[in-house]
């Protein structure tokens, strides 16, 4: 019975540890495919994700799951889920990059996936809000017999934002992961082509076999290629490791911009603020709070001011570049529009935008947040607008509206949704509501003419709580140069001068994170009066990624050629001892056999069958088997073919008379992979057996000692040799005459004659006796006498009753007469035989004394079968019981007394 | 679950008599490399290899046959399927060249009708032990009307410039599918990560 799995995971841990969440998913080392159980562990507030290798497959016990890895999760850890180049049936890809240690695994999409994955988002999200950038030591988990993958300080120092980016192989490998058994891969980029991070069984190993046999096996139908993960999935992710090399970081100039309107219709020129600067910015961010206070607006979210406050910051673009609208976005009173200047227009795709509100009941719009996300170029970027609560004391609000936004905002025309953090560049931007505390206006004032900006922003609750860690923890921002932005008296330049004199405070803020992004200026634009809140601007030197094309080409080519390597060398490999067998000395009704060794060289299991030729009825011909003919070989293992010669009577006559020969190409056939062919060859020995009563009767001596192009004339009653032996110096081959007269002398007697097997080596040596004629008489028992008389005219090539009369015979068995006249009309030694025969037989029943009758009949059977046979090719026209019938009657037509 | 890397797959084959250098130059088209021990083909082999044209991704997989005679009926039965014969000669050998007849008839006898054909002149690093000119091959070819290069696996001459023209020939009678199926696309296929399903 199946286990459930939560619990075989739950077992393999302490007890202060809880596993949350497990599923069955397949790592992808970077050629590999192994599987493998994630689980994702609870230990007091913080969390790991346990990797554990599947020992035995159903999982029944525990000890069928060994622990192989433990990634900590904090800050540093970035997950990636996506599906391979948007095929929708496809599986899931779940990355998980910790500093430079990257893991990828294929899950299947189902409710466990889903389970899974929301759950070690939701993980992954608080330990962000959490703990922030502070590094865990996860000493929790060295009980575990290792320690936490995680980077040294060093690397951290280095490169301060890789948590928010996918971390790229950097040179600085201090960092150190543990994995608990050696032959364990994970895919480090720098190394990802090397050969020793391929497949398990490349690795060393005492139980490796069992290993492959155990991960491999139910990949065997498929072909090598899939057991290296899907070649599009290899592609994906290695050009995603080696980004860096085909891709230069072009810096571009990215103008964002907030402002809360407070309601106020779009009456003045925005050029002020958005186009203030000497150079045009190549992309614009323009978001508004409190665009529209009316109900409809908040009710509805339906406004007229959408279209005039777009209007109106359209015109007031930067005359210098032509710009499109990439997009806007607005919920209630917030709206976000971005441009890109036209040259980059193409190189802007999928865009989305989002909305998320926070306000009443935590869901309305009132306050929240609107976001756009799009890729430019290889980089992707997120510019969100917030308004976040309002008063001094709710601060607490706002870092929780702050985190809602974080948690629920996700544009959802990605599959699984993607959240904000999932950028490689965040601009956040908007009426972040925080205050000044514990200031009074008075103190304000005083700092501010002072130009003590610095001490003013000691009080800023942004400032603290961020500090903290409360809110914004992972973003950046720029120093303040400039006064508070809000209180002020519409259409002035005063601070709020009503009852309520309200504190001053930088509600308007822009935030970042990201690499390469360099703030130019932070600014506030007073001129600009409408509103009691004064516009805030900030411009950027955003670093993107563009891909060089010609480095693309280079480096994609460069992997499709070590991907081709691959694959051809995980094609099907097998080495032979040899490629041909040669049986040598082949005779009649001698069993000979060779063994082929099959070695499988390659790297992965081979599935071989030896397959049919065109033309050919078999895999091979009649007198040849091979075993096992088709079968599984796993690497490193071998196999051996035995293959065996057999010349029964129905073959030796074509062997023989030359028309087959001891020689067969055999095809070896890999599944998925080449054709080996295998040369078969041998010589056969002629014999009596299987020689024509024509060439017998012709012949005075033992056919050894005839040439055998004679022989080979003789066996044929169309050829002059042929014609010649009608004057032949015999009657009946002396070989059946030797065989009878043994019988006769020894046989009749014995009632059980033709009743009982002879041995084959005693059968052996009777027919070396009438081929060479070195005997007087014949040696063995007289049971093997009857069998070999049996095969020999089994053998015969034309049968005693001979083609050219079967179906007249079989046709008139009933007519003892028309019977007789048939025998008399067989060609004189055909007739001859058959006559001295059907005396022996007449003999042989006179010598037996009990159930006569029964004796009689089964000597008819078996002799009508040897003797009466069908010409080949000819269908028979009665059913088998009744040609047997009609082949004794004939029989016994010459047999009764 | 296996999922289409490419955008089309060409079967192309190697036939010519034992020899002439099929493996060699199947191994330097495939590997970049030449190894000079002989060992002949016993068998069928096959190796793969992408390319890119026009901006398609093929997939070449290449057949590789045993040229010993004894052999042929057998050989002669992987022809049908093939989209594209490489057919080639020694030009330090006649009889493999005066052979070359014969290779024709049995691409007529055996193979499909509309496959591709081309005649290589292999080990044309070896000038001083020439028995064939180059004019011979021309003209063979020409009667045919075959594509023709002389080529050399060891030094690398022509070799990648012979199966991409045979990929092109075979490509220009392929009639045109939605080329917008799979193809690479630098903005989309690599967007660090996440791509999406609807576009």
């Amino acid at each position: 019975m199946e286990m459930d799995l939560t619990q075989a995971v739950q077992q393999n841990l302490l007890n202060t540890d809880r596993c949350l969440v497990c599923v069955q998913v397949a790592e992808l080392s970077t050629w590999a495919k192994t599987s493998r159980i994630l689980a994702l562990v609870h230990h007091q507030g913080e969390y790991g994700l346990f990797i554990f290798a599947i020992d035995k497959s159903p999982v029944a016990t525990a000890s069928d799951l060994s622990l192989k890895a433990v990634v900590g999760i904090d800050a540093a850890v970035v997950c990636d889920v996506s599906s391979p180049l948007g095929i929708v049936e496809a599986d899931l890809e779940f990355k998980i990059v910790k500093h430079d240690c990257t893991y990828t695994f294929e899950m299947s999409i189902g409710q466990e996936c889903n389970t899974f994955v929301a759950e070690f988002y939701r993980v992954l999200q608080s330990c962000h809000e959490q703990y922030g950038d502070g590094t865990l030591d996860f000493s929790w988990v060295k009980p575990y017999g290792g320690e936490e993958i995680r980077g040294s300080s060093q690397a951290q120092g280095n490169q301060p934002h890789s948590h928010v980016s996918l971390s790229k192989a950097t040179g600085n490998s201090a960092s150190t992961f543990y994995t608990f058994e050696d032959n364990f891969q994970t895919s480090v980029p720098d190394a990802s082509l090397k050969k020793s991070s391929a497949l398990p069984a490349m690795a060393s190993g005492g139980n490796l076999r069992q290993k492959l046999e155990r991960e491999v096996t139910p990949l065997l139908r498929h072909s090598s290629l899939d057991m290296m993960g899907s070649r599009d999935g290899i592609i994906k992710r290695v050009m995603e490791t080696r980004e860096d090399e085909y891709t230069d970081i072009q810096t571009f100039r990215v103008f964002t911009g907030t402002w809360n309107v407070n309601g106020q219709p779009a009456s003045v020129a925005l050029q002020a603020w958005l186009a203030g600067d000497d150079e045009p910015p190549d992309m614009y961010a323009v978001g508004f709070q409190e665009l529209d206070l009316s109900k409809e607006a908040f009710l509805f979210n339906d406004s007229p001011r959408e279209d005039e406050w777009l209007q109106a910051v359209t015109n007031a673009l930067h005359r210098g570049a032509t710009y499109t609208l990439v997009r806007t976005i607005r919920l209630v009173g917030m709206m976000l529009v971005t441009y890109v200047a036209e040259p980059l227009r193409e190189r802007v795709i999928e865009v989305a935008a989002e909305t998320v509100g926070t306000g009443i009941m935590g869901k309305m719009g009132n306050k929240g947040g609107v976001a756009v996300r799009f890729l430019l170029h290889n980089t992707s970027l997120c510019v969100v607008n917030a308004h976040l609560a309002a008063h001094t004391d709710d601060c607490e609000r706002r870092n929780q509206d702050h985190a809602d936004i974080c948690e629920r905002l996700r544009f959802a025309r990605f599959d699984p949704p993607l959240p904000i953090w999932q950028h490689d560049v965040v601009l956040w931007i908007g009426d972040l509501n925080y205050r000044l505390d514990q200031l009074a206006y008075d103190q304000v004032m005083l700092l501010m003419e002072k130009g003590a900006f610095a001490k003013l922003l000691e009080y800023d609750q942004l400032y603290t709580q961020k500090k903290k860690g409360r809110a914004f923890k992972t973003y950046e921002e720029g120093p303040i140069t400039f006064r508070p932005t809000y209180k002020f008296d519409p259409g002035s330049d005063t601070y709020d001068t009503s009852e309520k004199c309200r504190v001053p405070a930088w509600c308007d803020r822009v935030l970042w994170k990201g690499q390469h992004v360099k703030q130019l200026t932070y600014r506030s634009h007073p001129t600009l009066m409408i509103s009691d809140h004064k516009p805030v601007s900030a411009l950027f030197d955003v670093g993107v990624k563009v891909v060089d094309v010609v480095k693309f080409k280079r480096v994609y080519e460069e992997l499709m050629k070590q991907l081709d390597k691959l694959e051809n060398e995980y094609l099907p490999q097998v080495t032979l001892d040899t490629m041909e067998i040669d049986f040598d000395r082949v005779a009649f009704v001698e069993p000979a056999a060779q063994y082929l060794i099959v070695a499988n060289t390659g790297q992965v299991p081979v599935e071989f069958e030896f397959i049919r030729k065109p033309n050919d009825a078999g895999y091979c011909k009649p007198w040849l088997s091979i075993s096992p003919y088709k079968d599984y070989i796993m690497p490193g293992e071998k196999r051996d073919v035995k293959l065996e010669v057999y010349v029964k009577a129905a073959m030796a006559a074509r062997l023989n008379a030359g028309d087959d020969r001891i020689d067969d190409i055999l095809v070896l056939h890999l599944h998925g992979g080449k054709d080996i062919f295998v040369t078969v060859g041998g010589r056969y020995v002629p014999s009596c057996f299987g020689a024509s009563l024509q060439a017998l009767c012709s012949m005075p001596t033992p056919l050894r000692e005839v040439p055998v192009a004679q022989l080979v004339d003789l066996g044929s009653p169309e050829t002059p040799a042929a014609a010649a032996a009608a004057d032949a110096p015999y009657d009946i081959p002396k070989e059946i005459w030797s065989m009878l007269n043994h019988l006769y002398e020894f046989g009749v007697q014995e009632g059980s004659l033709f009743q009982q097997p002879g041995l084959p080596s005693e059968i052996l040596q009777i027919r070396d006796v009438l081929d060479t004629g070195i005997a007087d008489s014949l040696p063995g028992s007289v049971h093997s006498v009857a069998e070999a008389l049996l095969m020999f005219l089994e053998a015969l090539p034309d049968p005693v009753v001979p083609y050219s009369h079967y179906q007249q015979c079989i046709d008139r068995s009933r007519d003892v007469t028309a019977c007789e006249q048939l025998v008399a009309a067989f060609p004189p030694c055909h007739s001859n035989v058959f006559r001295y025969l059907m005396a022996f037989l007449r003999t042989v029943l006179y010598f037996v004394d009990r159930n006569k009758s029964d004796v009689m009949e089964s000597l008819a059977l078996m002799f009508g079968s040897i003797l009466l046979r069908a010409p080949p090719g000819v269908e028979p026209t009665l059913p088998p019981r009744m040609l047997d019938n009609c082949k004794a009657t004939f029989v016994t037509n010459f047999i009764t007394e | 679950m296996a999922k289409k890397t490419y955008d089309l797959l060409f079967k192309l084959l190697l036939i010519g008599d034992s020899g002439v250098g099929k493996t060699c130059i199947l191994f330097r088209f495939s590997d970049d490399a030449f190894n000079t021990t002989f060992i002949s083909t016993i068998g069928i082999d096959f190796k793969i290899k992408t390319i890119e044209l026009h901006g398609k991704k093929i997939k070449l997989q290449i057949w590789d046959t045993a040229g010993q005679e004894r052999f042929h009926t057998i050989t002669t039965s992987y022809y049908r399927g093939a989209m594209g014969i490489m057919l080639v000669y020694d030009i330090t050998s006649p009889k493999t060249f005066d052979n070359i007849a014969k290779w024709l008839r049995n691409i007529d006898e055996h193979a499909n009708e509309d496959v591709e054909k081309m005649i290589l002149g292999n080990k044309c690093d070896m000038e001083e032990k020439r028995m064939v000119s180059k004019e011979r091959g021309e003209a063979i070819a020409r009667e045919h009307g075959i594509r023709f290069f002389e080529t050399s696996a060891k030094n690398n001459i022509n070799i990648e410039r012979s199966f991409m023209e045979l990929a092109e020939a075979i490509l220009n009678k392929t009639p045109s599918r939605d080329t917008s199926t799979n193809h690479t696309n630098v903005h989309v296929s690599q967007s660090s990560g996440h791509s999406s399903k609807c576009c």
